[in-house]
């Protein structure tokens, strides 16, 4: 660091700090860039206010309090206990009974109008029993049912209420799927957009990955992010399955208007 | 080095371009005494503590060089007790920075950090500056290398090929996923500290998880596109940190603060 402290070449760190918290306008910051692009020691100290910064922001920042400025201090939040090896027997079980009744119907469900933007995945019981808990289990169940029968308020007032562990992202990225497709169909579309970003996709499997780019497709279309859906359904006419054709007629449909 | 109090007056400096966070400390300053809604206020406390905590660990770093290098962890203490006492003056009134130019608040940020790092070593001792002076010079035993100001076009074509893979490959991953990359690979902070950030809001377990699942994406990624592991060339960060910037959003200046 002493190093880029002495050499008066490097770009000051008075404008790293501008170009950090974006204060600089388009050609300045084009400038400084460009600097650091050909400066590895200008680079490498601008990592470290990066660093700084992105630390600080870990920590929670002074807050107003009975008229003071004071320094919160971290409230680490409960560890939910693991279950029990029973209780998790018991979870799986009734898991695969959730599951077999819930999918059952859906399996014949007949295609309606509207129907593309009203998704609803096919939760394997595998994820489903890695829930890991009756809570969640019954949680989900209730929720899912109440997607189901289009009372879409209520599934997502009980997909909020739904507590699964926060380690489990598999469970956490699904349960982030079924709620966006929620938002959707009340057209909440930007709400949608936010929750879906936030689902770790990855963390589905593949075929699910589609279905919650689609998600995320039907949340932007028609609004400000246009150029981006376009994109979007470009890439989703070549998914294999249901998701390939509804983006397909979808294109279609957008070419005809 | 040219008057430290100056910020961005170094005519000898790279490029010239004035600094501008002295301005925008004022201006937070003057938003935050007129802002009456709370939550507003907040964001503005929050946009202030992280420019006021730069502005002094830029000042610590500069007096730490000349009078003597304190450790990170210390210097931290420092920043972090100061943009407090100062947020307290500012809400108090008893600083206005909004009736000072930006080289007098400058000059007084300085002045600010010189003494707490003055006060620093009468608390502790010498014993902690004799530590890292020692360390200092450990590593001042090793030959410098001073990397080449200017680099042959092909080194800066290959970064670009590198900075586009790696975004190409990031756009596989969901947002949250991308800042938790960003945060472990390229500024290396801990899980625990990740799990805290507002962008990912986590339980460390859980960080841990979707960063093993987001490197393996990464890697294979990388790797159909002829990359290894190892091959980050140095100098890309600034290019990466462009590419990611919008994974890490804050304040923008003008829009919260009106």
């Amino acid at each position: 660091m002493s190093e880029y402290l002495e050499h008066p070449n490097h770009v000051s760190e008075d404008q790293l700090i501008d170009l950090l918290n974006n204060l600089l306008d388009e050609k300045a910051r084009r400038v400084i860039l460009d600097h650091l692009s050909a400066c590895v020691l200008c680079d490498e100290h601008f990592l470290l206010l990066v660093r700084e910064r992105e630390s600080l922001r870990t920590q929670l920042a002074p807050r107003i309090s009975s008229g003071e400025i004071v320094m919160p201090n971290y409230t680490t939040p409960p560890v939910m206990p693991l279950p029990r090896r029973r209780a998790r027997w018991v979870g799986a079980a009734l898991v695969v009974a959730a599951a077999a009744a819930f999918l059952l119907p859906h399996l014949f469900r007949p295609e309606v109008s509207g129907a593309d933007s009203y998704w609803l995945p096919n939760p394997d019981q595998q994820t489903l029993a890695s829930l890991q808990s009756p809570d969640a289990v019954s949680g989900l169940q209730k929720a899912l049912s109440a997607y189901d029968a289009h009372d879409l308020e209520r599934a997502l007032a009980l997909m909020d209420n739904v507590r699964i562990p926060e380690d489990n992202v598999e469970a956490d990225a699904l349960r982030g799927v079924y709620k966006a497709s929620a938002l959707v169909n009340t057209n909440r579309s930007e709400d949608a957009r936010r929750v879906i970003d936030g689902v770790d996709i990855t963390a589905l499997p593949s075929a699910w990955r589609e279905r919650a780019n689609w998600i995320r497709y039907l949340s932007i279309r028609g609004g400000r992010h246009d150029k981006d859906s376009r994109a979007l359904l470009r890439q989703l006419t070549d998914s294999p399955g249901d998701v390939g054709r509804m983006a397909r007629e979808e294109r279609s449909r957008l070419a005809g208007d | 080095m040219s008057d430290p109090h100056q910020a961005g007056s170094r005519p000898d400096a790279g490029p010239a371009v004035d600094a501008q966070w002295p301005e925008r400390v004022v201006e937070l300053a003057a938003a935050w005494h007129a802002q009456p809604d709370p939550a507003r206020r907040e964001r503005l406390l929050g946009e202030m503590w992280l420019l006021l905590n730069a502005a002094i660990r830029r000042y610590l770093r500069l007096h730490g060089h000349r009078y003597g290098t304190a450790r990170p962890e210390d210097l931290e203490d420092i920043a972090s007790d100061k943009s407090l006492d100062l947020l307290r003056r500012i809400d108090s009134e008893q600083w206005n920075p909004a009736t000072v130019k930006p080289g007098q608040l400058c000059a007084f940020i300085s002045t600010l950090a010189r003494n707490g790092l003055i006060d620093h070593y009468r608390v502790h001792g010498s014993k902690r500056r004799e530590q890292v002076d020692a360390a200092d010079s450990a590593g001042a035993a090793a030959p410098t290398v001073l990397r080449p100001r200017v680099e042959r076009t092909e080194y800066r074509a290959e970064r670009a090929r590198f900075v586009s893979a790696i975004g190409d490959c990031a756009a596989l991953l969901s947002k949250r996923s991308r800042t938790i990359w960003f945060l472990r690979v390229l500024l290396d902070l801990p899980s625990r500290q990740i799990a805290h950030h507002p962008e990912v809001n986590m339980k460390p377990s859980a960080v841990d998880m979707a960063l093993s699942r987001t490197r393996t994406v990464i890697r294979n990624c990388m790797s159909e596109k002829g990359f290894e592991p190892d091959d980050t060339p140095p100098g890309v960060f600034s290019a990466l940190w462009e590419a990611f910037r919008a994974e890490l959003p804050d304040i923008r200046p003008g829009e919260e603060d009106q």
